[in-house]
């Protein structure tokens, strides 16, 4: 399991917001500046943006197309506009495409909120997946050979390269993986896979709440 | 009486509440209350909304700090906020609360994005899933009633309780399940559920141009005719 930076993009020619945008990432997050759309479409494909903060002043007027295209590209990606077109034709385009808006004058931490909301909410990390597990293998009182069955469960390692890294074969596998499903008392490995994703997003989430209070007290 | 999986609407106007009404019922109960000091009796902490509709036009209350006191109750539940007018102040206040703002006249396709998010949301409380589904229901062609199998899916729901909720027999539960199945190229609804967890939550997400892969069939019973859990 591996992990990536996150990386987050601002596509702006205005300076003050893109420095506003760095000290909301902070150090340890890839900020990448494009000046227009089509400079920042492969910064936000690849690799993976977890957010996009679009200066409308950049788009010169094509702002609902460009936003149909990062949508496009980055089905995931939360895009934050800065808008000073508050017309409602506009609004209502761009509320399906799952754009969060602001309109300038920008409300001071309006865009740090956005940033800390995107990086805090984002992708199961694998150390939230491996205390799930772990939580997990103490409940039910896995071994480590059935511990050693998880990437498989959860499609990070194929069939054949786990048996070559645990150094069995595949009947031996596959008995594994039926004793590891009595254990967790689940139907299949599919139920346990989505099990532990599931249960591992609900308990680290667990402080979302109280975040999303907090950041307005 | 509060269900997950329920709708508020907060509207004063009938005209409205039966335009809105009508596409929301296709996914959900929906209740309505005619004011805020009506809805906060409704909006208790320990109600389990899918999600709220809110028409500020006329509206009894301070909309931010309606928003305010909405979200000390229910931190997450989706908003979605309806005004005739829009304001740098009201966008950027709504924006603070996590309200969605959509002007008048409303578009099916503005409340049916909202709703199909929500639905998710209420059964696992997290945005890439939401957004996720709400992609994958626009790109396969997913009716109303699947989305609603999805959320169910996601949120562990067992097949009794989907029937009773649904008002279903379980052979129209077998044939939605089915064409849900069809549509998103998943051989069981557990493997559609992991599939969705594992694109929205772990893997790098590209464009859904092309079909799920098939997960890996090494299950202790297999899943294959079993249509739902």
């Amino acid at each position: 399991m591996s992990a990536t930076q996150n990386t987050f993009v601002v596509i702006s020619e205005d300076a003050e917001l893109i420095e506003t945008v760095r000290a909301s990432v902070g150090a340890n997050v890839l900020l990448q500046v494009a000046r227009d759309l089509a400079e920042a479409l492969p910064l936000v494909v690849t690799p993976p943006a977890v957010g996009v903060v679009v200066d409308g002043n950049a788009l010169r007027g094509a702002a609902l197309t460009a936003l149909s295209r990062l949508r496009a590209n980055s089905p995931l990606v939360n895009i934050l506009f800065v808008t000073s077109d508050l017309r409602a034709s506009f609004l209502n385009d761009v509320q399906p495409l799952r754009v969060e808006l602001l309109a300038r004058p920008l409300p001071m931490d309006a865009v740090t909120r956005f940033v800390a909301r995107t990086l805090a909410a984002g992708r199961l990390s694998d150390l939230q997946m491996v205390t799930w597990i772990d939580r997990l293998a103490s409940e039910h009182k896995l071994s480590g050979n059935d511990v050693a069955l998880f990437p498989l469960v959860l499609d990070r390692e194929t069939p054949e390269a786990l048996c070559a890294r645990l150094n069995i074969d595949q009947a031996a596998l596959t008995r594994g993986l039926r004793r590891l499903v009595k254990k967790c008392r689940v139907r299949n490995t599919d139920r346990l896979a989505k099990n532990v994703m599931r249960d591992a997003l609900l308990f680290s989430s667990q402080n979302s709440a109280s975040y999303v209070i907090s950041a307005h007290a | 009486m509060f269900q997950r999986g329920f709708f508020l609407l907060i509207t004063r106007d009938d005209g409205l509440a039966l335009t809105l009404g009508e596409p929301l019922q296709r996914y959900s109960v929906v209740r309505r209350a005619k004011c805020y000091r009506e809805a906060a009796a409704m909006l208790l902490p320990n109600s389990r909304w899918s999600g709220v509709v809110v028409d500020l036009d006329g509206f009894d209350a301070d909309p931010l700090e309606t928003m305010k006191r909405l979200r000390e109750a229910h931190p997450l539940v989706p908003v979605l906020a309806l005004t005739s007018q829009a304001s740098a102040p009201l966008i950027n206040g709504l924006h603070a609360w996590r309200a969605e703002l959509v002007l008048k006249p409303v578009g099916e396709v503005n409340l049916v994005s909202f709703v199909q998010r929500s639905l998710v949301s209420g059964w696992l409380p997290d945005e890439r899933v939401a957004a996720w589904v709400d992609e994958l229901a626009r790109a396969r062609g997913l009716t109303p009633r699947e989305v609603q199998l999805m959320a169910y899916a996601l949120g562990n729901e067992s097949r009794q309780k989907v029937m009773r909720r649904l008002g279903i027999t379980e052979n129209t539960l077998k044939t939605q399940v089915r064409s849900l199945l069809r549509k998103c190229n998943a051989r069981s609804m557990d493997g559609l559920a992991k599939t969705v967890l594992r694109d929205a939550l772990i893997f790098e997400t590209q464009p859904l141009d092309n079909d799920h892969e098939e997960a890996v069939e090494v299950d202790d019973e297999s899943d294959e005719g079993r249509v739902y859990a």
